[in-house]
């Protein structure tokens, strides 16, 4: 337990059930002091209630959580801290102002529990009050609507003046909850800039969840892909990219072909594109059978019967601005992904190669059933459905 | 959720047919012209349905005629009456007190009353304008006593006269109703014998000697059984009815017999409307009506039910009671008793009313 | 319910209203929706005729009548103090029953409403009764004047107010609770700043209608010995037969509820909630800890004490000697009249307000803020200024339905139409204006979209406001004495002559079967606001 005191956050082994459900397993996350981490899931693993638990308005079944080292449940606390005991800031999907106070008063709501609740329901903020609101607002560029209703403001205005809020009153760590889902895209990108930006000019922890990749990706420090009620890997971006942790992460994650192998001699696997040398083969594969995965960016397309290449059959074209993705079918149900560049014109059913050219990589687990290239939209579906 | 919704629906529907058709039913209850088979009037009855209700009962029982009754506070009804004018549907107005019935009777809304029927009662319970125009008649008496607590007071040490009532013995233990008809009715006979000056000077006297007020006169016995004063200013039955339910309570009445008017006697009564509508076997049926009310069963009624005094000559007293002969002092006059607001304006005047 | 008596204050509703509708109301809905307004007019024009028939000098002299600034300001202090405290219990009561882990919240619901059932002039005489000799509470001084009347009728009017409050209590935002206590908020601080800011409005239209009704209130307040303005109306009534000084009285009351309107319309003002939108999912839950069992206790005392109290006191008369005279089979009549007159009296006045109240919430102006005015006002004025005032007009322009229930219904419908309007215009404004004008752009008539999606929308509202008429219809006493057809036997009379003669004994009986049928009522109103959830 020492070792918590150096980070902001630390959830260990935390599990929570509604009813017969369990929604969190032994769930286990530690985030440092001023970094940014990003849950990235699809809905229903369980994010959201993982925030919930560390914000204390629920209460989780088993496991302890820590605050700036102090245990706010679990850990032989008899009853959980309460929500306002624990120098928590949150940031809802939507943005919840308080609809009768003024943009200012909204932010400065959090700074007068050193009042008593007489003068608290009583009297404005004071001096001092106002002062640190203004640069709350300042700092989310709002300082000019500090007397607007929330009403007046725009979806994004309304965020900006949540992560004010929230960071007022200088909590240990902000969480933030599919902050920008109910934006549109274009807004979104401009928000995601601003909001790390505010975050790290106050040196904030912050746990962001989110089911969108590239929110995960553009904003995080560090990004837990969350399933199933548990942190399937937590690593920077770029790793989670390159060497997901086992087949759902990869699934998840980007892009790609998952694709059974066996292992052979000499660092190299025989899949379906052929016997190939591949990374990863003594740590994630215990047997002969195996798992491999390749990144549409680490194929090339040839001409058909083309040398090392797999034969197949363009299935579906993608165009994307700056590249095409192109499905190709090698049989056995096998539908490979690949990235080829905008200007070549391909189409469906023209009989083609699919040569490896970048790394493929073992990874743990078995491969999901069909389809086999799974991608970013069934998140993105699912993110849909959260709305 | 789904089923409760109709549910409620149907229990919704089912009630409002219910209701509509019942109103089918009651709809024009007042229209004599349908109920060809037997005749009906009506009564605004300023007397509670408990007590009165039997005499119309038994009325209905013997003569055939159906008694619709409106029961209502008599000052209410007397408000409707004057409102409706000849367009009312009653054909007969039994009231509770002698102020209300003058006031009707001033706006022209009574029929004269046959001329046995004012025979049967002492003229000076009898409206004077009763002999040339409409009026009306007393049907029973109640008359103004002292009710005292049994185990606090003397009975010979008792006030004989209203003045005698303000004496210092009786600081802060007299209670009374100012907000009652009957003792706004006391005051007002006071005004007509003694003039305004005098009543609001008894009545500032009486307020200032810290006389405790009370909602009615069943308050204010109820206090002095509990002790809470020793004498109250109210009408001679309460304390006369609360013997009877709980015996054994420590009151008893007195009754002044000075010359003023703490000895009246104010009476609830009866008048036949001026109804346009009336016809000439509604018309007889109300004043045989009236006259049911002063026969001897009605009176004797009255007499053992509610203890009031019968008008009617020749019947007993309620029980418990001094002849009427040595009640009241008879230089009240009944009719003077009308004037109310003038009275309730002195009353506030004085400040024993807001 | 949420923006409660949104009916009666002016201002404009909570949601409902989107910007940069200055749409013209239809002439058909602008007609039918002042029917009601006109109804309920009338009395106020039967008071000006009756008023103007005075001489100038005796009016004066009725304005300068000593005490007359005393009375109107004790008759102002009671609405306000019956108001505040009112708004207070229901306030906690509303919160604990929909926004807290409270065990048996349904039938804390429930309980919280059941003293409507009780009528005031009922519970009055039986504190009456309690504190007279041989009472239970003999010799803790007699219940009488300002504050006795003030604590009865708070305790049996607060429902008014709890009904609008635990509906806008419901659909707090739970994240708004959520972002206050992770500001460092306090679970009563978060109930406070945050509850009740949200539940403002709800507040000031709950706080006006039990202002409105106390000034109304004759029973209790007459039977506690508090001399308020509607008192001296019907002491006037019996005093002046020329009905001149009750009439000027009777004005000043109107006054009185003009006044009441325009400070909750400045209160609600105070509250400056934009376009707070209701949550659609459920309702925040704060946790009570230990104080669970303490606070359903509190529930219980409130709710169910005094309406046991009450009951109890019934069934004590009900053994005296002769508990049964005088009622007889007259008391199933009485029910059963009591009963179809309030239901098609709840009927009509849902049928007559319902188009005030698409009016009030989708064309808020100058015609739907004059006719809730009327409308307050008929809820405020006195019985008997309301029986009288309809009887003049009828006498003279519809003598055929004079004496007939019509009459009685219709007065029904001026006396409790602001209930009704109240509901009504609030299950509007919680269905959204956004689903009409998708229902317009999907090829619908403003008639079809009307009926396709407006009327559905109302369709909770219905059954709240037919209950609540239905209920104070079966309570009420003054215009059902002067209007009922002679002949006819209601509950409410059989209690009020038994309780007037102090025969208790014989108004234990009715008195029980108002408070049962009205229970019964109750129970569906807590079934339609689902309350039961």
């Amino acid at each position: 337990m020492t070792e918590c005191k150096a980070h902001a956050i630390c959830c260990r082994s935390l599990s929570k059930s509604f009813g017969e459900t369990p929604v969190l397993r032994s769930l286990n996350l530690c985030v440092d002091r001023g970094e940014l981490v990003c849950l990235l899931g699809p809905s229903g693993c369980g994010k959201t209630t993982l925030l919930r638990c560390i914000a204390g308005f629920e209460h989780p079944g088993a496991g302890s959580i820590q605050i700036g080292g102090k245990t706010v449940a679990g850990a032989g606390l008899a009853t959980p801290a309460a929500p306002e005991a624990r120098r928590v800031g949150v940031v809802f999907q939507e943005a919840a102002l308080f609809p009768h106070l003024s943009v200012l008063g909204n932010v400065a709501f959090g700074l007068s529990q050193g009042r008593g609740l007489l003068s608290r329901l009583g009297r404005g903020p004071g001096r001092a009050e106002r002062a640190r609101a203004r640069e709350m607002l300042d700092l989310v560029g709002l300082a000019d609507k500090a007397d607007r209703r929330p009403g007046e403001l725009s979806g994004g205005e309304q965020q900006r003046v949540a992560l004010a809020r929230a960071l007022a009153p200088e909590p240990e760590v902000v969480l933030l909850d599919e902050p920008f889902a109910n934006l549109d895209r274009s807004l979104r990108l401009t928000l995601r800039r601003e909001v790390r930006d505010a975050l790290k000019a106050c040196g904030a922890t912050a746990i962001l969840v989110t089911h969108d990749q590239d929110e995960a990706f553009t904003m995080a420090d560090r990004v837990g892909v969350m399933l199933d009620g548990e942190i399937a890997q937590i690593e920077p971006p770029e790793r989670i990219y390159d060497h997901p942790a086992d087949t759902r992460v990869a699934s998840m994650v980007g892009r790609g072909a998952l694709l059974d192998a066996s292992v052979e001699d000499g660092g190299l696997v025989c899949c379906g594109l052929g016997r190939v040398s591949a990374d990863g083969i003594g740590e994630a594969c215990a047997g002969a059978g195996c798992s491999v995965f390749v990144r549409p960016e680490g194929l090339r397309l040839n001409p058909e019967g083309c040398p090392r290449s797999v034969a197949g059959r363009v299935v579906r074209v993608e165009y994307a601005g700056d590249h095409r993705l192109v499905t190709v079918d090698i049989g056995n149900g096998a539908a490979i992904p690949v990235k080829v560049d905008p200007n070549l014109r391909v189409s469906v059913g023209t009989e083609v190669g699919v040569e490896v050219v970048g790394p493929v990589r073992v990874v743990r687990g078995v491969k999901p059933p069909s389809p086999v290239t799974v991608s970013a939209k069934r998140t993105a579906d699912a993110g849909r459905r959260d709305r | 959720m789904g089923y409760k919704r109709y549910a409620f629906a149907v229990i919704a529907g089912i009630a409002a047919v219910f209701a509509l058709a019942m109103h089918a039913g009651f709809g024009r209850a007042e229209d004599g012209a349908r109920e060809a088979a037997s005749l009906s009037i009506t009564v605004y009855s300023g007397r509670a349905r408990q007590l009165v209700a039997p005499v119309f009962e038994s009325f209905e029982r013997e003569t055939g005629i159906r008694v619709r009754v409106r029961y209502g506070g008599t000052a209410e009804l007397a408000a409707l009456l004057l409102e409706e004018g000849a367009r009312t549907p009653a054909d007969v107005f039994f009231a509770q007190d002698a102020g209300a019935l003058a006031a009707v009777e001033r706006a022209g809304r009574f029929r004269p009353l046959p001329e046995s029927l004012r025979r049967t009662v002492d003229p000076r319970f009898v409206s004077r304008a009763s002999e040339t125009g409409g009026g009306w008649v007393g049907v029973t008496g109640r008359a103004r006593a002292i009710v005292y607590n049994t185990d606090l007071v003397d009975p010979a040490a008792l006030p004989q006269t209203l003045e005698e009532v303000l004496g210092g013995e009786w600081a802060g233990k007299v209670g009374y109703p100012p907000s009652n008809a009957s003792f706004q009715a006391m005051v007002s006979a006071m005004r007509a014998r003694d003039g305004d000056e005098k009543t609001i000077e008894w009545l500032r006297a009486l307020r200032a000697s810290g006389a405790k007020t009370y909602a009615n006169n069943t308050e204010t016995v109820r206090a002095v059984a509990s002790g809470e004063v020793a004498i109250g200013l109210v009408n001679h039955y309460y304390a006369l009815r609360m013997l009877a339910e709980t015996p054994g309570l420590s009151v008893a009445n007195f009754y002044m017999t000075g010359d003023d008017a703490g000895s009246l006697v104010n009476v609830s009564g009866v008048g036949l409307m001026q109804r346009r509508r009336g016809t000439d076997a509604t018309r007889d049926a109300a004043a045989k009506l009236a006259e049911y009310l002063l026969s001897e069963s009605a009176q004797r009624y009255f007499a053992t039910e509610t203890f009031e005094y019968p008008l009617a000559r020749g019947v007993e007293p309620p029980t418990g009671a001094p002849a009427l002969e040595r009640v009241g002092a008879g230089t009240v006059d009944l009719n003077a008793l009308s004037d109310l607001e003038g009275t309730l304006r002195l009353m506030s005047r004085a400040g024993v009313l807001p | 319910m949420d923006t409660g008596g949104a009916a009666v204050v002016r201002g404009g509703g909570l949601g409902g209203i989107a910007p940069g509708r200055a749409r013209r109301a239809p002439i058909m809905l602008l007609i039918a929706a002042s029917v009601v307004g006109v109804l309920a007019a009338l009395p106020v024009v039967y008071l000006f005729v009756r008023a103007l028939e005075a001489g100038g000098g005796e009016l004066a002299e009725t304005l300068r009548r000593p005490g007359l600034l005393v009375l109107v300001l004790r008759t102002a202090a009671l609405a306000g103090v019956v108001a505040g405290a009112s708004v207070a219990i229901a306030f906690v009561l509303a919160v604990l029953t929909a926004a807290t882990d409270l065990p048996l919240r349904r039938l804390s619901s429930v309980v919280s409403v059941l003293p409507l059932a009780v009528p005031c002039y009922v519970g009055a005489s039986a504190v009456v009764g309690l504190s007279g000799p041989g009472g239970v509470l003999e010799g803790m001084g007699t219940a009488r004047g300002f504050w006795a009347a003030a604590v009865v009728l708070t305790l049996f009017v607060f429902p008014l107010a709890y009904l609008p409050l635990r509906a806008s209590i419901s659909r707090v935002d739970p994240r708004l609770v959520d972002a206050a206590r992770s500001l460092g908020e306090s679970g009563l601080g978060a109930t406070l700043r945050v509850i009740l800011a949200w539940s403002w409005p709800a507040c000031v239209g709950g706080g006006v209608l039990v202002g409105l009704y106390t000034l109304g209130e004759f029973g209790a307040v007459t039977m506690l010995r508090c001399d308020t303005l509607t008192a001296v109306i019907y002491e006037q009534y019996r005093s002046s037969f020329s009905r001149t000084g009750a009439a000027v009285s009777s004005l000043l009351l109107v006054v009185l509820v003009l006044a009441l309107l325009g400070v909750g319309g400045l209160l609600r003002r105070r509250g400056k909630w934009s376009s707070a939108r209701g949550s659609s999912r459920g309702g925040v839950t704060l946790r009570l800890g230990a104080w669970r069992w303490p606070a359903f206790a509190l529930v219980m005392l409130i709710g169910a004490g005094p309406v046991l109290l009450v009951v109890l006191t019934l069934l004590s008369w009900l053994g005296y000697e002769g508990g049964a005279v005088g009622v007889g089979g007259g008391l199933w009549a009485g029910a059963a009249t009591s009963a179809s007159v309030a239901i098609a009296a709840g009927v009509a006045c849902v049928l007559m307000t319902a188009p005030a109240a698409v009016l009030a919430a989708r064309y808020p102006g100058r015609v739907s803020g004059l006719v809730e005015r009327a409308v307050s006002t008929g809820f405020a004025l006195p019985g008997i200024v309301v029986a009288l005032g309809l009887a003049f007009f009828a006498l003279r322009a519809t003598p055929f339905v004079y004496q007939t229930w019509a009459m009685v219904i219709a007065a029904f419908v001026v006396l409790f139409a602001a209930q009704s309007l109240m509901a009504l215009r609030a299950s509007l404004e919680r269905s959204p204006v956004r689903l009409e004008e998708a229902a317009r752009t999907l090829g619908r008539g403003p008639v079809g979209a009307f009926v396709g999606v407006t009327l559905p929308g109302l369709a909770p509202g219905i059954g709240a406001a037919w209950v609540l008429v239905t209920l104070s219809a079966m309570k009420e006493l003054p215009a059902m004495l002067l209007l009922s057809p002679a002949g006819s036997v209601s509950l409410a009379e059989l209690v009020w002559s038994s309780t007037r003669e102090a025969m208790f004994a014989s108004a234990a009986a009715p008195g029980l079967a108002l408070i049962g049928v009205s229970a019964g009522l109750v129970w569906l109103v807590a079934m339609r606001e689902g309350l039961t959830r």
